[in-house]
């Protein structure tokens, strides 16, 4: 009879599963929704490290909460195997939004969820230790880019330029970005890693650890980025936007004067950027599919991304949420806005997730001196194209779109 | 059936259904799904899945990191298991010794680690290791040596994640080894002395057969457990540098849980199963020989 009335008790709620600093803050959001519509919400905060797995095994256990919180990269897995219930294709959470972050939620033609947070990879600078070598902020091309990056070093031989997390994908994948051809072809069935411009992206990247300008290291050993960065250990920390609220949190360490932010350098200046924000989405077995799509509603209605972003720093992924003031005068936050509207979708396969580790893990072989750049691009498309073996297939028969 | 036959029955029930049911029936359908290349398209829509009989284990041969992940928790149990029971050992005879005060508080103190969390203890045993502000390269810079980044190279992940686990695991024998130490009879050891025995002698010809079975059992458990490392390097290092510190069991984790491939993990599992099951055998045999079973 006690799990007969917890299941009642339950029922009432919404569950929600949110990630990051957005779960850690989500109960701060959710006073107003749940005032408003007396619908309660039950918020699980997972860190980024488990989200995905969870999520998959919360599909496989039936577990899975009625609105999630997922990054828009891994939306093509969770709609192969049905885990969502698609916005309607005329409702209005889906008007109004930038071209890159619309595609990102699409799979197969069809928007699986709403983009929620945007986000885009740039350069967060120590003002000072850019000063000391004359520049005022880090150059946006790549040659620019190196000469400042030697003259810190020389300044200052034992610390770094800036700090590339080996098992992070998101800094190599920012440069190839900033090239014209995708990184997948033939219907996204193979790796197109071979071109000249992800080879100029590749190369750009090994050489930022060859001159040391990046320490080797991973997220693990690295330790807190932000007492290196206050440390004055490397003088760039490339990060998403939810570096902007850490700094600012920190703000008594780290004096917001201090540092200042702008876009990832490319071939001949700042171009274009993955998109990598997250979305929500609300589950197939939703219990009350409508008050999920309320919760969605208010989520990303321009008040809770004002709230969000003051305090996590998390940037609206719609036009219309920028209009909140503070939002609209911050610089930095506007910095990050004009990247997330130039944004392109990454492929949307379901094993673009592992694409993306092992692309990762050649180039780590690659700056661990077992691969040259091209030896390294080879190499990574023929793990890809290995794992998209079982795709092409299906393809062949006419078994996926 | 006797009346007895039938009680023994009724009472054997209960654990060999709940056996078979959350053990053999599993075991069976990881059997089953090692010969299937069940991914997450099959996983959407089960038209998709096909039979691949022994395609999962070839394709596993063929890739250099499952064999990556072999030698790597090969490399885990060479040392970890003799380090650990050598551990559990020193420590027990410590305890055993009659000169020893203050016996139950040293007990605790040691077992302390294998009960506490893992996932705590391994965090805090990431700032131990740090390579800026560990407190081990703290301690070695008093003796003048450079400072080691322990979890950072490929070259001693391996060393450093095991200095962790021998020290979280080696409790559990260590109170197996008190336990069967004090089933040896004093007056042998007193016997052996007066025949001229040295402690050496004495260890190895009156300690060592009484706790010989004991001995024999944390072996085969510690080698199928260092066989089954995951949570620790999960945990320290995500598996890195550069894959260092990939396990079999992290590898099968990774292909099942991370990418869905659920019908090669289930190979994985497969393999794994039959390597404990020829390793416990020939530890078995090993030991009849020596007349410990």
């Amino acid at each position: 009879m006690l799990a007969a009335c917890a299941r009642i008790g339950r029922s009432e709620r919404l569950t929600w599963w949110a990630i990051g600093t957005a779960g850690e803050n989500a109960p701060v959001l959710l006073p107003p929704f749940e005032r408003r519509t007396g619908i309660g919400v039950d918020v699980q905060a997972i860190p980024w490290t488990g989200a995905h797995e969870k999520l998959l095994t919360g599909f496989a256990g039936q577990s899975l909460p009625d609105v999630m919180m997922v990054a828009s990269g891994w939306l093509p897995e969770l709609a192969l195997v049905g885990a969502l219930l698609p916005p309607p294709a005329e409702s209005p959470l889906l008007a109004n939004q930038f071209p890159g972050a619309l595609a990102s939620v699409t799979v197969g033609g069809h928007a699986m969820a709403v983009p929620w947070t945007g986000d885009s990879w740039g350069q967060f600078y120590r003002r000072d230790l850019l000063a000391e070598v004359d520049y005022g902020s880090p150059p946006l091309d790549w040659l620019e880019w190196t000469r400042m990056a030697q003259k810190l070093k020389r300044r200052h031989p034992d610390r770094y330029v800036t700090l590339h997390l080996i098992d992070w994908p998101e800094p190599l994948l920012a440069f190839a970005a900033q090239q014209p051809e995708p990184l997948l072809r033939d219907n996204d069935t193979r790796g197109n890693f071979s071109t000249s411009g992800f080879r100029a992206a590749l190369g750009f990247y090994k050489s930022v650890y060859d001159q040391h300008f990046s320490p080797l290291v991973s997220g693990a050993e690295a330790g807190d980025n932000y007492i290196n960065f206050r440390r004055g250990w490397m003088a760039i920390l490339p990060s998403g936007a939810v570096t902007i609220g850490d700094l600012r949190r920190r703000a008594v360490s780290i004096p917001p004067s201090s540092w200042g932010m702008v876009a990832t350098p490319g071939p001949s200046g700042a171009s274009r950027c993955m998109a990598s924000g997250t979305s929500l989405a609300v589950s197939r077995d939703a219990r009350d599919p409508e008050a999920a799509w309320r919760l969605v509603d208010y989520l990303c209605s321009a008040a809770a991304q004002q709230q969000l972003f003051e305090t996590t720093g998390d940037l609206p992924a719609r036009p219309g949420a920028w209009s909140g003031r503070q939002l609209a005068k911050d610089t930095v936050a506007r910095a990050f806005a004009g990247q997330i509207a130039r944004s392109i979708a990454p492929p949307a396969v379901p094993e673009w997730e592992r694409i993306k580790s092992e692309m990762q893990l050649v180039a780590e072989h690659m700056v661990r001196g077992e691969y040259g750049v091209v030896a390294a691009s080879i190499e990574m498309d023929r793990r890809v194209d290995r794992i998209l073996r079982k795709r092409r297939a299906l393809h062949d028969r006419g078994r996926v779109a | 059936m006797t009346r007895q036959g039938r009680a023994a029955l009724l009472f054997t029930m209960p654990v060999l259904l709940a056996t078979g049911l959350v053990l053999v029936v599993p075991t069976i359908g990881a059997l089953l799904l090692s010969v299937t290349d069940f991914d997450i398209y099959a996983l959407a829509d089960l038209r998709n899945l096909g039979f691949v009989g022994a395609g999962n284990f070839v394709e596993l041969v063929r890739t250099p990191l499952f064999w990556r992940a072999v030698a790597n928790t090969l490399l885990f149990a060479a040392i970890g298991v003799p380090a650990a029971i050598g551990m559990s050992l020193a420590a027990a005879l410590l305890l055993d010794a009659t000169t020893i005060r203050w016996k139950p508080l040293w007990r605790l103190l040691l077992f302390a680690p294998f009960v506490s969390t893992l996932v705590a203890t391994a965090l805090v045993w990431r700032y131990v290791l740090d390579a800026r502000t560990g407190l081990l390269n703290y301690a070695l810079s008093l003796a003048g040596i450079a400072p080691v980044d322990w979890l950072g190279s490929p070259r001693t992940s391996i060393p450093a994640t095991l200095l962790f686990i021998v020290w979280k695991v080696f409790g559990y024998n260590m109170l197996v080894f008190i336990a069967a130490l004090s089933t040896v009879p004093q007056d042998l050891h007193e016997a052996a002395r007066l025949d001229g025995a040295g402690a050496w002698a004495r260890f190895r010809h009156v300690t060592l057969p009484a706790i010989g079975p004991a001995l024999l059992l944390a072996a085969v458990l510690s080698v199928a457990n260092f066989l089954q490392i995951f949570t620790e390097p999960y945990v320290m290092t995500h598996g890195g540098p550069a894959q260092s510190t990939v396990t079999i069991l992290y590898f099968m984790f990774d292909q099942g849980f991370t990418w869905w491939n659920l019908g090669m993990a289930s190979a994985v599992a497969v393999l794994l199963f039959l390597a404990i099951m020829v390793v416990t055998a020939v530890q078995v045999r090993f030991a009849r020989r020596y007349e410990w079973l």
